[in-house]
C-alpha cells in the first residue's frame, strides 16, 4: 500500500459520508449538524442523546439511519412501567415437542445495531440503568449469562426537555456515557415547507442503502488511525479541564455556575469526534477547528450546573461558549 | 458499497523520507528567522515609543530642575537605548518552530497540517497516514512564501509614536529657536560667550598657579570655572544656578588669587602685583555683571533687581565681602568696626576692632582679610560674596545662634576707623570661634567648607609671607 492509497481512502470516506448525508436528506429536512453528529457517534462507537421538543423528526432520523446503513434498528418507547427485562430480554419456559421443557433466553429489543430509546427519561432509573452495561460494555447479562451485542451497536436516545412531569432525569453516570448530546431546534419556514411537501403527498421518498455493516466497521477502524498532533490534543484537554470549577483553566463562569465539569470522557470524546470530523472532510490529520466544531455536543451534557446556575437559568451551552472563547488556541496567548 | 481497494492493515509502517523532512525543517527554520526579525522590529518600535516618552519626561525635567547635561544629547541617547533594547529583546524572545508553524497554519488556513507534520519529524517509523501528512506538508511548504505565513505586522505603538516624538521635538527645539530670534541679539548671549572665555582664562591662570605652588585648591577652582563656562555656553543652567555657582567660584577664585597676590607681594612691590592679581578677580566679577546686567531687558539669566548697576555701590546687595562680613559680623558685639547691618539684619553699632586692616585705618573694602594690606585698586570692591542661601546667593542669611561665639552673620558696611586690635590676635580669636562653632555644628553643613577654606588660606598666606 502506498500513501496515495491512503489519500484515496480518505477521499473515499468523504464520498461515503457525503452519500450517507445526501441519502438521509431525502427523509430528514434540515438538521445537517444532527445527522453528522449521529454519524460521528456511529463511526466513533459512541451513543447519542437527542433532545428536542416533539415533532422535530428524532424518531424519523433514527429510522432513516437504519435504512441507509442496512443495519438492524429497534425502537423502545420508554414508559414509567417499562422494566429492564422488557429491553434486555428474559428467560422463557419453552415446551418442547417431546414433553420436555426448556428455559431459553428470549432476546429483548436491545439486541440490535441501532437502538432508538425514545423518551428515555420517562423510564424508571432501574430500567435506565439496564442500558448502562449495554452502552458501555456492549454486553448484556441476564440470569448470570453475558451476551455480547452485535457490532456496531449504537443507542440513540431521545428526551423531551419540556414535559418533565413524571420523568426521571438521567443520572450523571448515564449521561456521561453518551458520546454526544445533540439538541434539535425548530426548522425554518422554508424547511417546514419542504417537510410538508414530502409528507402530505402520495409520494414518499425511500432512501437507498449506502453502507453495509462491514464498511461501517472498517470506517470505525480508520477513524482511530487518524493522527492527532500534540498541540491539538493539548487543546482538547484544556477545553475539558476548563469546564471544571477550581481548575487552573476554569473560566469565571465555570467557577460560578458549574458543580461538576467534564470527566476524562469529555476530552476523549473531543479527540475521537475530531478525528471522525477530519476524516469526513477527507483530511488525514486533526485540526483545532475540528475540536472546536465538536465541543458543544461533546461537553454540553457533561457540564452540571450548581444551584446558582439552575436558579439563574444559565445554560451549559453558554458556559461552553465562554470556555471556547477563553481557552486559547495553541500558540495563542490566554484571553481574559 | 464500492470502495477503491480492500482496506489494508492500517498498522503498516513506512521508513522516514529524508526529502520531506528536510523541506519541512528548512522552511520551519526560515519562518522562525523571519519571526525573530519581525519581533525584533516590533519590539524596537515599542522601545522607541517608550524611549521617546522617557525623553519627553527628561526634557521636561531638564527645563524644570536644571540638570547638568545637554538635553538633546540625553534625549537622543534615551531613545537610542530604548530602540536598541527593544530590538535585542525582540530578537532574544523565545520562539520555537512549532509555535511558528501553528500560527502559520492558522494564517494559511492549512488546518494544522504544517505543525502536525513538524511534530512527526522525529518519529522513525510512521503509519501511512503520517507519511501522507508529511508528504502533503512538504508539498505545501516547498514553494511557500514566508511573507504569507509570517506577515509583517504593524506594531500597535507605531501610531502613537508621533505624539511623544512631537512633544520631544517641541521641548527641545523651542528654546533653541527662541535663541535665534532677532531679539536674541539683545540678549547677553554674546557677552556671556565672551565672559565664558574670560572664565576659561582665569581657570588657566589658576592651573598655572597650582603647578607652580602645588596648591590643591586652585585646580579644583579652575575645573569648576571651566564647568561653569561650559554650562553657560550650552545654556543648561538657569539664572539662579549660574549666579549661585559664579558666586561660589568668585569667592574661591579670589581666595586663590589672593594666594597668588600674596606670593607676588613677597617678591615684588604691592603696587606692581596688585593690578595683575586682581585683574582676574575683577574681570570675573565685572564680566559676570556686564554679561548678566545687559540681560535685564530679557531677564534670561538674572533678575534685574538682583543685579547692581554699579557694583561699587556699597548699598548694593551685591556688595558684600567675606573678609568684612566675617570680620564685622562674627563678633561679640564689640567689634571696632562701625558697621550698619543691611536690609532686615539688626543694626550693629557696637564697638570693636575691625577684622583686618593691619595698621592703617581701613576704608571699606580694604580689609578684605584680616591682616591684609590695603591695596588701592581694591577699594570699594567686595572681596567675596558670602553665599549662605542656595536659592538666592545674594541674600546672606542672618543666623542667630546660641552661645557667645557667633552671634550673627550679616552683611555690614565697613567702618572708617582704624583697627585697634592686632592682626594676629584677631585671626587667632576668629579662628578659635569658628572652630568652636564648627564643632558645635552651629554652622550649616554647606557653609562649613567656606569657613574652613577661609582660615586655611589665611594661614597659608601668612605662612607664605
Amino acid at each position: 500500500m502506498e500513501t496515495h492509497d491512503i489519500r484515496e481512502k480518505a477521499l473515499w470516506v468523504k464520498t461515503q459520508v457525503d452519500g450517507l448525508k445526501a441519502e438521509m436528506e431525502k427523509i430528514i429536512v434540515g438538521h445537517e449538524e444532527i445527522v453528522e453528529g449521529v454519524l460521528i457517534c456511529l463511526f466513533c462507537g459512541g451513543h447519542a442523546l437527542l433532545e428536542g421538543v416533539p415533532g422535530l423528526g428524532k424518531t424519523t432520523l433514527i429510522k432513516c439511519l437504519g435504512q441507509v446503513l442496512d443495519l438492524n434498528a429497534a425502537r423502545i418507547q420508554f414508559t414509567p412501567d417499562l422494566m429492564p427485562a422488557d429491553i434486555i430480554g428474559t428467560n422463557v419456559l419453552i415446551h418442547e415437542g417431546d414433553g420436555g421443557r426448556l428455559v431459553q433466553f428470549q432476546k429483548g429489543p436491545l439486541f440490535t445495531h441501532i437502538l432508538l430509546a425514545d423518551e428515555i427519561n420517562r423510564a424508571t432509573p432501574k430500567t435506565q440503568s439496564a442500558l448502562l452495561e449495554a452502552m458501555q460494555e456492549q454486553t448484556v447479562t441476564a440470569s448470570g449469562t453475558t451476551y455480547v451485542l452485535e457490532k456496531p451497536f449504537i443507542v440513540l436516545a431521545t428526551q423531551n426537555p419540556i414535559e418533565m412531569e413524571g420523568t426521571y432525569p438521567l443520572p450523571e453516570a448515564q449521561l456521561d456515557r453518551f458520546f454526544f448530546k445533540l439538541s434539535l431546534g425548530y426548522p425554518s419556514a422554508e424547511q417546514i415547507g419542504r417537510i410538508i411537501d414530502r409528507t402530505t403527498t402520495s409520494e414518499s421518498p425511500s432512501p437507498r442503502i449506502v453502507m453495509d455493516r462491514t464498511t461501517v466497521g472498517e470506517l470505525k477502524a480508520l477513524v482511530r488511525e487518524v493522527p492527532i498532533a500534540d498541540h491539538v490534543k493539548e487543546y482538547a484537554i484544556n477545553l475539558g479541564l476548563a469546564t471544571r470549577p477550581g481548575s487552573p483553566f476554569a473560566t469565571p463562569l465555570v467557577d460560578r455556575y458549574v458543580r461538576y465539569g467534564a470527566s476524562p470522557r469529555g476530552p476523549q470524546s473531543l479527540v475521537m469526534a475530531g478525528k471522525a470530523k477530519a476524516l469526513f472532510e477527507g483530511r488525514m490529520h486533526v485540526a483545532c477547528e475540528d475540536i472546536r466544531a465538536v465541543v458543544m455536543p461533546s461537553l454540553r451534557h457533561r457540564v452540571l450546573l450548581n444551584f446558582q446556575g439552575e436558579a439563574e437559568a444559565v445554560s451549559p451551552e453558554s458556559i461552553i461558549e465562554d470556555v471556547v472563547k477563553r481557552v486559547p488556541l495553541p500558540a495563542e496567548k490566554k484571553k481574559g | 458499497m464500492n470502495h477503491p481497494k480492500p482496506i489494508p492493515a492500517i498498522e503498516a509502517t513506512l521508513p522516514a523520507s529524508r526529502t520531506e523532512l528536510e523541506t519541512i525543517d528548512k522552511m520551519a527554520a526560515r519562518l522562525l528567522r523571519r519571526v525573530r526579525i519581525i519581533a525584533s522590529f516590533t519590539c524596537a518600535v515599542e522601545g522607541t515609543f517608550f524611549g521617546l516618552c522617557a525623553a519627553v519626561l527628561l526634557t521636561f525635567l531638564h527645563g524644570l530642575l536644571v540638570l547638568h547635561f545637554p538635553a538633546l544629547a540625553a534625549a537622543a541617547t534615551i531613545v537610542g537605548i530604548g530602540t536598541l533594547t527593544g530590538a535585542v529583546v525582540g530578537a532574544l524572545r523565545r520562539q520555537d518552530k512549532k509555535a511558528v508553524l501553528i500560527r502559520g497554519d492558522r494564517l494559511m488556513g492549512s488546518r494544522d497540517l504544517m505543525s502536525t507534520a513538524y511534530g512527526l519529524l522525529n518519529t522513525r517509523r510512521r503509519t501511512f497516514f503520517e507519511q501522507a501528512i508529511l508528504e502533503d506538508a512538504a508539498r505545501l511548504m516547498k514553494n511557500l512564501d514566508p511573507r504569507l505565513v509570517v506577515p509583517v505586522t504593524r506594531p500597535a505603538t507605531l501610531k502613537f509614536i508621533p505624539l511623544p516624538a512631537l512633544a520631544a521635538i517641541l521641548l527641545l527645539l523651542v528654546p533653541i529657536a527662541l535663541q535665534h530670534l532677532p531679539s536674541a541679539e539683545l540678549r547677553p548671549g554674546a557677552r556671556l560667550q565672551a565672559f565664558t572665555k574670560e572664565l576659561e582664562g582665569v581657570a588657566r591662570d589658576l592651573e598655572q598657579q597650582a603647578r607652580k605652588r602645588d596648591e590643591p585648591r586652585a585646580p579644583e577652582l579652575a575645573q569648576e570655572l571651566r564647568r561653569l563656562s561650559q554650562d553657560l555656553k550650552s545654556g543648561t543652567i538657569d539664572r539662579s544656578e549660574a549666579l549661585r555657582r559664579l558666586s561660589e567660584l568668585q569667592g574661591g577664585a579670589e581666595i586663590a588669587l589672593k594666594l597668588e597676590q600674596s606670593t607676588r607681594m613677597a617678591t615684588t612691590p604691592a603696587s606692581e602685583s596688585a593690578p595683575n592679581g586682581m585683574a582676574n578677580a575683577e574681570g570675573l566679577r565685572k564680566g559676570g555683571e556686564e554679561a548678566w546686567g545687559s540681560g535685564q531687558e530679557n531677564d534670561d539669566i538674572l533678575p534685574t533687581e538682583s543685579l547692581p548697576k554699579n557694583p561699587d555701590d556699597p548699598k548694593s546687595p551685591f556688595y558684600t565681602t567675606v573678609g568684612r562680613d566675617v570680620g564685622d559680623s562674627v563678633s561679640k558685639g564689640s567689634g571696632a568696626t562701625k558697621g550698619g547691618a543691611i536690609e532686615d539684619t539688626q543694626e550693629y553699632t557696637g564697638e570693636g576692632s575691625m577684622a583686618g586692616g593691619g595698621g592703617e585705618g581701613p576704608e571699606w573694602g580694604q580689609s578684605t582679610f584680616p591682616g591684609d594690606r590695603p591695596v588701592d585698586d581694591q577699594r570699594g570692591r567686595p572681596s567675596k560674596v558670602l553665599t549662605g542661601n542656595a536659592q538666592d546667593p545674594l541674600a546672606v542669611e542672618v543666623q542667630q545662634t546660641r552661645g557667645d561665639t557667633l552671634k550673627t552673620i550679616v552683611r555690614a558696611l565697613p567702618g572708617w576707623f582704624a583697627s585697634q586690635v592686632g592682626e594676629e590676635e584677631v585671626l587667632r580669636s576668629y579662628s578659635k570661634q569658628a572652630e568652636s562653632a564648627l564643632v558645635r555644628e552651629e554652622i550649616p553643613q554647606e557653609l562649613r567648607k567656606y569657613v574652613k577654606n577661609y582660615f586655611l588660606v589665611i594661614s597659608m598666606i601668612k605662612h607664605a609671607e
